[in-house]
């Protein structure tokens, strides 16, 4: 397989978007984020701290004046964590849980996937589209890598970038947004890989819909929060330091910008995570692994549906 | 060396045996690749094409397997599918230009006004693809498999349906000046006079196998009954009456275009009415065998030579 051949692929994909696709993306990404940052933000933190935890805080201090100015910016932090928290939507403890009806929100999300991916998919292999590079100095697996690649990268970005925007006028733009984004890419892809897979062996664009939405509930709400857990140290008995990629990702997203030592961050931290005893570094490393891990995986599943696409004839 | 090679071609879709020990074998020209629909030319392009696998028998185009070969082949091989989509909100020169680089042509833009310029849609290339007629579309479609400037072999499906006049003859004189160029053909219509100004030889497929291949001469001595029509100018009717006594023609009707005849016999026939006329002082406009030879040949091999 030729690189600078399936990035000729990619280009001139590039062109020829599916602009109807492309409008319900947006749409239904627009629904998923905007109340999920506005809720995020209004809902969270009146006072959001425990008390067990400015009870700990309380004891580095030696004014009240001290003590409220750290809970105001605890406060704060708290908001901002759960604003900028892009993963939580892939969190299933906020689908089908709870008596609002706002947590069923993130449906929209993988809605949003499988409408796209069920009408780019059906192009992939039309007679018409797939003759069309097929009768070009190219071999299928460059076909099929070059369509998956741009397509999953593309709604990846698509929906990152609608969050980025959505998120920036709520709050502002800086670099968490970014980061909470970046961090959710690997997830996204995931999701997407395998039911553009689905959806182009199926063909047909309802039965497709129908099937890659249900893929994408069942990588939601199941496989997703495995390989979550996977990559988590929990203590036995609730003692001891604990550590995983969520609260690498949480530290990462919510102190980024606001704290220059781990130490200074830790107690806030807690408070995020309301574990009294967690092991920044330890999670940093599984959020680096769990990330790295995503990416690998749906890397394979691109090029193991190249080729099992590759072996399909077109008539 | 042979540019194609299919021997004891099968494939089956589902219940219907599209190719049926299917047997082609091409070494260089213009070959018609003529055959009812459904006779099974686009499965065979299909196969020719690198698009599906035969169920069994051997397939070779230029050399090479184009199911596993296919880089390789379409280096040395255009092909124009019959039915092929381009992005409509692309320009003409968009498209030719992406296909141009994937190609590897160095001077892409002047082998794209070589070949624009042969079809005739240099002048189009600026505009949206979705905004060309089915002529138009049909020679950039022509044209993008013209690009790769080294072909051996150009295989065209249906290059005459669905286009108007000034396509065809733009295709067709576009044929016969890369025919005297050396260059290789298979064009598969069924469309069949606009094969006869092109092709050196002919193929008919029917029903999943090919069951004639050869010159139009060649194919021309399997006719034994020639239809023929002639239209005359001045008052012709008598000349019903003499052909009465023309044994070997076996039908006439008369009706707006002229005398339609069946002759087993066609210079015999046509020498006896030549001198009807001279010594009845009548004038012929035009003799044609109607429907043209291929057609006619078409019905002989296909068994409906009596309609």
């Amino acid at each position: 397989m030729r690189i600078r051949m399936t990035l000729r692929l990619i280009i001139l994909e590039l062109e020829e978007l599916n602009i109807l696709g492309l409008i319900i993306l947006a749409i239904l990404s627009l629904l998923t984020f905007y109340p999920l940052i506005r809720d995020g933000y209004v809902d969270i933190g009146e006072p959001a701290i425990p008390l067990n935890i400015i009870s700990v805080g309380q004891s580095d201090f030696t004014s009240t004046e001290e003590l409220m100015k750290w809970i105001d910016m605890t406060t704060y932090i708290n908001k901002k964590v759960f604003m900028l928290y892009f993963n939580r939507i892939f969190q299933p403890r906020y689908l089908l849980v709870g008596e609002d009806l706002s947590k069923l929100i993130p449906i929209f999300l993988i809605l949003a996937i499988s409408s796209y991916v069920t009408m780019a998919s059906s192009n992939i292999l039309r007679p018409d589209v797939y003759k069309r590079y097929m009768t070009l100095p190219i071999s299928r697996m460059e076909y099929f890598v070059g369509k998956l690649f741009f397509n999953i990268l593309f709604v990846s970005f698509f929906i990152v970038s609608t969050y980025v925007l959505v998120a920036s006028l709520y709050y502002r733009f800086d670099s968490s947004i970014i980061i909470a984004s970046i961090l959710a890419i690997p997830e996204l892809v995931l999701i997407v890989a395998l039911t553009f897979l689905v959806s182009a062996l199926v063909k047909r664009e309802v039965p497709a819909f129908i099937l890659s939405s249900g893929l994408g509930f069942l990588l939601y709400t199941q496989v997703i929060e495995l390989i979550g857990d996977f990559f988590t140290l929990r203590p036995s008995g609730g003692e001891g330091v604990s550590s995983g990629a969520i609260y690498g990702y949480m530290y990462l997203v919510g102190f980024f910008e606001d704290f220059d030592s781990l130490g200074e961050a830790g107690i806030i931290y807690r408070v995020m995570t309301g574990s009294l005893l967690v092991d920044l570094e330890k999670s940093l490393f599984l959020l680096t692994l769990y990330e790295t891990t995503m990416l690998l995986i749906s890397f394979a599943i691109v090029m193991l549906s190249s080729y099992i696409l590759s072996g399909v004839e077109v008539d | 060396m042979k540019l194609l090679d299919l021997e004891h071609v099968c494939k089956k879709f589902v219940d219907i045996n599209a190719l049926d020990d299917l047997s082609l074998t091409f070494r260089g020209g213009v070959l018609g690749f003529i055959g009812p629909n459904g006779a099974g030319k686009t499965t065979t392009i299909n196969i020719l094409g690198g698009f599906i696998k035969a169920d069994s028998g051997e397939v070779e185009v230029l050399g090479l397997d184009p199911w596993n070969d296919r880089i390789e082949l379409y280096k040395r091989m255009g092909l124009m599918p019959d039915e092929v989509s381009l992005p409509s909100g692309l320009t003409g020169y968009r498209v030719l230009k992406h296909e141009a680089k994937i190609h590897g042509i160095k001077d892409c833009d002047k082998r794209i006004l070589e070949v624009s310029s042969l079809l005739g849609i240099k002048d189009f290339l600026g505009r949206r693809v979705g905004t060309y007629s089915s002529g138009m579309y049909k020679r950039l479609l022509i044209a993008r498999t013209l690009l790769n400037p080294e072909l051996e072999l150009v295989v065209l499906d249906e290059p005459f349906s669905n286009i108007d006049v000034e396509s065809i003859i733009t295709i067709t004189k576009l044929i016969v000046d890369m025919k005297r160029e050396g260059r290789n053909f298979l064009i598969a219509s069924h469309i069949l006079p606009h094969l006869l100004p092109v092709c050196s030889d002919f193929a008919f497929i029917f029903r999943g196998r090919v069951v004639a291949k050869g010159s139009f001469s060649e194919l021309l001595g399997r006719i034994d009954r020639f239809h023929y029509l002639i239209r005359f100018e001045g008052n012709w009717r008598s000349i019903i009456q003499e052909l009465t006594t023309y044994e070997e023609v076996s039908e006439y009707r008369v009706d707006e275009l002229g005398l339609h005849l069946v002759t087993r016999k066609p210079w015999e026939t046509l020498s006896k009415i030549y001198g009807y006329c001279v010594k009845h002082d009548l004038k012929i406009l035009e003799v044609s065998l109607y429907p043209d030879p291929l057609t006619q040949v078409f019905f002989k091999l296909g068994g409906s030579d009596e309609n």
